[in-house]
């Protein structure tokens, strides 16, 4: 019998149930951050400054998220390995290509409509539960995971469709670094900064 | 859970580490207990995912390992998991809208 040999570990998931209504200190915060962002989107004095734009957003992101965590959350079991000077250097590349990513798409953004549903704290986790209504109607689930260092909860993973950020990263990463090495990876992530460091310079675009 | 089961597998880079154990409700959450293999250890910021084998495959639990130094005790929990991905009701949504 394959399970009494391998009784040694048992350990439980949960999986979302119901939303719950009541909202906490997470949401709270997380809202207060987000509608900090929309406001920023909508200031006329910023309207043709993309760039000035994106500084900005990338500064209130980083009251947002906690980019170091996110980072050597994606970087999984290969952290371990780093010396301090090599994760410093990879969590900044990481910001980077959030921003690339992510940050750079805000402008996209055309008034869709953001509802929180629900949070649920556990210890120093908490899981935030929100929706993007899109214009057509379509909701998109989006959840965000959070942990508390001091009194401010910071994000750490990003759930969309329920797809998480950290997880898809983890696994771009570790296959980078299994079929050639960390070195490699940092190589590949600098070579597409600076090709989009020079794309978001509206005078060098050819 | 959509169609894990007790028995489903648990493996880690493709490898099977272990066997779900029960699959039950918790408070309206579905709660799945694993058992995973002696010597395996799952650090504190594992994440947990429901997978499909190929396309239309049968379900099982990825486990990706995390880079935190603190490990899961026995009994303990993954808290990041990852529900599975309905590609069917995916795709009806986003080609069809919502109602």
């Amino acid at each position: 019998m394959r399970f009494l040999a391998t009784s040694a570990l048992i350990v439980t998931l949960a999986l979302a149930g119901p939303p719950r209504t009541l909202a906490g200190e997470p949401i709270d915060q997380l809202k207060a951050q987000v509608d900090r962002v929309l406001k920023l989107l909508d200031d006329p004095t910023l309207k043709d400054k993309p760039k000035d734009k994106r500084v900005a957003v990338r500064k209130i992101a980083e009251d947002i998220f906690d980019f170091g965590e996110t980072a050597k959350r994606s970087l999984g079991r290969h952290w371990a390995a780093r010396t301090p000077a090599e994760r410093d250097e990879f969590v900044k590349l990481f910001g980077d290509l959030l921003e690339r990513s992510y940050i750079s798409k805000i402008e996209l953004y055309g008034g869709e409509k953001i509802q929180y549903v629900s949070d649920k704290v556990e210890g120093d986790l908490a899981a935030v539960q929100s929706k993007l209504v899109t214009k057509t109607g379509t909701d998109v689930p989006i959840e965000y995971r959070m942990l508390k260092k001091g009194d401010r909860w910071l994000v750490y993973d990003v759930i969309i469709e329920g797809v998480s950020l950290v997880s898809n990263y983890r696994t771009q990463f570790n296959k980078i670094i299994q079929t050639s090495s960390f070195a490699e990876l940092v190589k590949k992530m600098k070579s597409r900064n600076e090709e989009t460091g020079s794309a978001a310079e509206p005078g060098r675009r050819v | 859970m959509g169609g894990l089961k007790a028995g489903s597998t648990v493996e880690i880079a493709g490898v099977e580490v272990g066997r779900v154990d029960s699959i039950g409700l918790d408070n309206y959450q579905a709660r799945v207990k694993l058992r995973v293999n002696k010597g395996v250890r799952l650090q504190e910021d594992s994440i947990a995912s429901i997978k499909t084998k190929g396309l239309i495959g049968e379900k099982y639990v990825r486990i990706s390992p995390g880079g935190s130094d603190k490990l899961i005790p026995p009994g303990g929990k993954i808290r990041d998991v990852e529900a599975p991905v309905d590609f069917e009701e995916l795709l009806s949504k986003y080609i069809f809208g919502k109602v």
